[in-house]
């Protein structure tokens, strides 16, 4: 699977029943430049349910071999982080950056009842809600909590918007390919464009009275309005590093720069698809660790070349590992906890969390051993510098991966 | 729009791709009633449309979908049996299936004539062809799923995405199913499935609360006959065809019309069209067009002959690119389709073909001979495009558009032409 599901049946109740749905939505177009030079957050979905027992490899532990007959990882290929776990081979931009301190890997993370199916699992770890209490998003609240008003506070890249960003009141924008993004009008009639824009904005700035069609007037006005600010904001950009060219590549690029035109935006939600790996995972989940690492090792390279990497945090998660025993087809069956990385130039790079115990399991599954709960509430409170509770739902303990990241902002 | 006429095209649009003005006379002229009977009995419509011939195509997957593509887009623009169509295209969203891990054409377009065939059939025959469908078997590794080494791919997905729904079954129902669908295999030289009895499970199974050695057919036979099944696919029909938010009185009455003819699709499509809130006109132009709808719909409309491949770029960019849905949920639809990439990509697409000249192109539209001398512009395209759904100030503003300056007024009735099509109700359906 490439993109998360949307159930639309409770987003569209949420968006159409709400008076207040289009006042909102039009104070956010009030754009003004954000401050720049603070923390920014780059989250990266890996859509399918990445296989984090051959990503962060427990390469010391006997069950590891016996599980994985065809799949397991020599431990002389292993990247070690230590005398038990260590990287995928493909993983050697991330290695280097775990020996610089500044690659943190937090090992079992999951929560409790977890949840096998994709779209629900997706849906818990985007809401931040195991028992679908939450309607939204997490980054929708802390958008709509901590940057109303700045319509270009958070931006998704790819052509659905997860979860993540449902809100009541606003609308993340999302962004496919620059030289789409415009409206264009007949190459034979140039004297005729002024007249259209004209006739079109006219049409988009007064209210289409029907709920489908006052959906679609206000998406438009945003695009509008993002286009005009995001061509005005990369004008005169350029990359600073070699980025492959592959989706995620191209995600990268676009996000590189616009963190390097100071735009400003504090999150930033790429994605990258393929991981439910249920036969020949093999090949195939080499090739996915291969280009997550190519496409991170340009990216940060462009963001230290630019300096921004110092405020920059990247963080990846999946919406569930895979089982520990291999299946009879090459492949992994959908599981449970998995691992996340964050990178950045002002974070504690390490372990963090306990890698869970490979023959203590729950029906041949993983038991979590960090909520991804105190993961989301680490980055909000001590990187983006808010109140997470109302964010995750509730108060988690913290993870110490930003010590002094957000006291170093504060002093900047 | 005259009030009659209005239905006629809400009944079009919804279950076809949009009548034409000589569609909505012909259509009219049965009433409501016969034109839902005309549109359900479409076996009585002959089918012309050539088959596909996959051994044409040397292009292997991803390459090759184009043409495949096109196939199926030139038979949405121009059957005669548009609820047939349109039943493939919903069972193709129910039962998802994509080249980006298949690869194989011939197999997807078997399993699209598979919807073809059974568009208005039996769910319980339809599922239990999809259980055995090698491009449906491939997709979820059901090749893979053997005796003593279980995979639970189709398993999972056959209950909660299929038939009942999340939340009516347990993870050891998973399991248990996983064993029950063993001994299915792929046949690839003859692209078909076959039975293996040594890869088959023999044990006892207890799968949904039956006991037995359970097999392929008999989870068909208890997954088809749940009432989790019966408000689950008529809750998705309600929404694919009626509204993103139906009434649970109208889901009701499509699950028991699933209930009561043991899931002849027929009979349920027949509630569905003859609801009152299918004939709601709140629920008209109210629903967003998915990219098929429309790209098909408005190249109908303006009278294109044919869609080439120029079609397909926009097409994935707004999201839906056919063959090759997101994942095995399918497209999430309704204000999923919309976002300011998608919005761009559907403005532009209006463009390009507003503003195609080439005369001998494929998608080539001609708005001077859709007005033929008319004098009303902006209300010929409004009612064509949108029955007639521009009203008030936007007219108007259309309007003053339509009498400004311009250099040819060929330029000014393609513009008007984008204009309508830019419209937000011309993005409804």
């Amino acid at each position: 699977m490439l993109i998360t599901r949307r159930s639309f049946l409770k987003g569209a109740a949420i968006v159409t029943a709400s008076g207040s749905f289009a006042p909102s939505f039009l104070t956010r177009t009030a754009y003004t430049a954000l401050a720049a030079g603070n923390n920014q957050l780059v989250v990266i979905q890996l859509s399918g349910g990445n296989d984090g027992i051959n990503t962060v490899i427990p390469y010391g532990t006997p069950q590891y071999a016996q599980s994985r007959p065809t799949l397991g990882i020599g431990q002389d290929q292993v990247l070690p982080l230590d005398a038990n776990v260590g990287l995928h081979p493909n993983l050697k931009a991330l290695k280097a950056l775990f020996d610089q301190k500044q690659l943190a890997v937090v090992q079992g993370v999951g929560y409790p009842n977890p949840n096998r199916s994709h779209f629900q699992s997706a849906q818990i770890w985007q809401t931040a809600s195991p028992d679908n209490s939450q309607q939204t998003g997490w980054l929708g609240r802390y958008d709509e909590a901590n940057l109303q008003g700045e319509r270009l506070g958070a931006l998704n890249f790819g052509d659905q918007l997860p979860r993540t960003f449902w809100t009541d009141h606003t609308v993340v924008p999302s962004i496919g390919s620059l030289s789409n993004y415009q409206f264009l009008t007949d190459p034979r009639a140039p004297d005729d464009k002024q007249a259209q824009v004209d006739a079109i904005n006219k049409i988009f700035n007064s209210p289409a009275g029907r709920d489908a069609a006052d959906f679609f007037r206000q998406s438009a006005v945003d695009a509008f309005q993002t286009a005009a600010d995001l061509k005005t904001a990369v004008a005169g950009t350029k990359s600073a590093a070699q980025y492959p060219a592959t989706a995620l590549g191209r995600q990268f690029q676009l996000v590189g720069q616009l963190i390097g035109s100071k735009l400003g935006t504090r999150i930033y939600y790429v994605s990258m698809g393929g991981f439910d790996t249920h036969s020949g995972e093999k090949n195939t989940h080499d090739r996915l660790m291969l280009q997550l690492n190519d496409g991170l090792d340009a990216f940060v390279k462009d963001l230290q070349a630019q300096g921004t990497f110092a405020n920059t945090a990247i963080m990846t998660f999946s919406e569930f590992g895979r089982r520990v025993k291999e299946n009879g087809s090459g492949g992994t069956d959908h599981g449970t906890a998995e691992p996340m990385f964050l990178l950045g130039g002002g974070l504690q790079g390490g372990l963090y969390g306990a890698y869970p115990s490979m023959s203590d399991l729950d029906v041949g599954d993983l038991k979590f051993t960090t909520d991804f709960r105190s993961v989301y509430s680490s980055v909000v409170s001590d990187w983006l510098g808010a109140d997470p509770g109302p964010v995750v739902g509730g108060a988690f303990p913290k993870l110490p991966i930003f010590g002094s990241g957000l006291a170093a902002q504060k002093a900047a | 729009m005259d009030p009659q006429r209005q239905l006629i095209s809400h009944l079009l649009r919804r279950a076809g791709f949009g009548g034409t003005p000589a569609e909505l006379d012909q259509y009219g002229q049965l009433g409501y009633g016969g034109a839902v009977e005309q549109l359900l009995n479409f076996e009585q419509t002959p089918d012309d449309y050539p088959a596909y011939d996959t051994s044409a195509d040397p292009a292997k997957g991803r390459k090759g979908i184009g043409q495949l593509q096109l196939w199926w887009l030139n038979r949405m623009l121009t059957t005669k049996r548009p609820l047939q169509e349109k039943m493939t295209l919903f069972w193709h969203g129910h039962f998802a299936t994509a080249v980006s891990k298949v690869n194989q054409i011939g197999w997807l377009y078997n399993q699209n004539q598979l919807f073809r065939q059974n568009a208005l059939g039996s769910f319980p025959t339809l599922l239990s062809a999809v259980s055995k469908d090698p491009a449906m078997m491939f997709w979820l590794d059901s090749q893979t799923n053997r005796k003593g080494s279980p995979n639970e791919n189709y398993g999972r997905e056959v209950m909660e995405l299929f038939t009942m729904g999340i939340g009516s079954y347990t993870e050891q129902d998973v399991k248990e199913g996983a064993r029950a669908l063993t001994g299915w295999t792929l046949k690839r030289t003859s692209d078909t499935s076959r039975f293996v009895p040594a890869r088959f499970d023999d044990g006892n199974k207890t799968y949904l609360g039956q006991s037995g050695n359970l097999g392929l057919d008999d989870v068909v036979t208890i997954l088809a006959s749940s009432p989790n099944t019966a408000k689950f696919v008529g809750r998705k029909l309600a929404r694919f065809f009626i509204s993103d938010n139906p009434d649970d009185g109208t889901v009701g009455a499509i699950a028991n019309a699933y209930a009561g003819s043991n899931g002849d699709m027929k009979a349920v499509m027949r509630t569905v069209l003859n609801s009152d809130a299918f004939r709601d006109p709140n629920n008209f132009m109210n629903k967003i067009a998915s990219p098929t709808e429309y790209v098909v719909t408005n190249l109908k409309l303006l009278g294109a002959k044919s869609v080439d491949q120029s079609v397909l770029g926009p097409l994935r960019n707004m999201g839906q690119e056919l063959f090759n849905p997101p994942n095995v949920a399918g497209w999430p639809g309704n204000h999923s389709w919309l976002n300011t990439d998608t919005i761009f990509t559907r403005l532009n697409f209006a463009d390009r073909i507003a503003s195609n000249r080439a005369t001998d192109g494929p998608t080539y539209v001609d708005p001077a001979a859709i007005l033929g001398g008319a004098s009303d512009a902006v209300g010929r395209f409004v009612d064509l495009l949108t029955d007639g759904s521009v009203a008030g100030a936007n007219r108007q503003v259309l309007q003053d558009y339509f009498s400004g300056a311009a250099k040819t007024a060929d330029a000014k009735l393609r513009g008007l032409v984008h204009l309508v099509l830019s419209t937000p109700t011309a993005h409804l359906n």
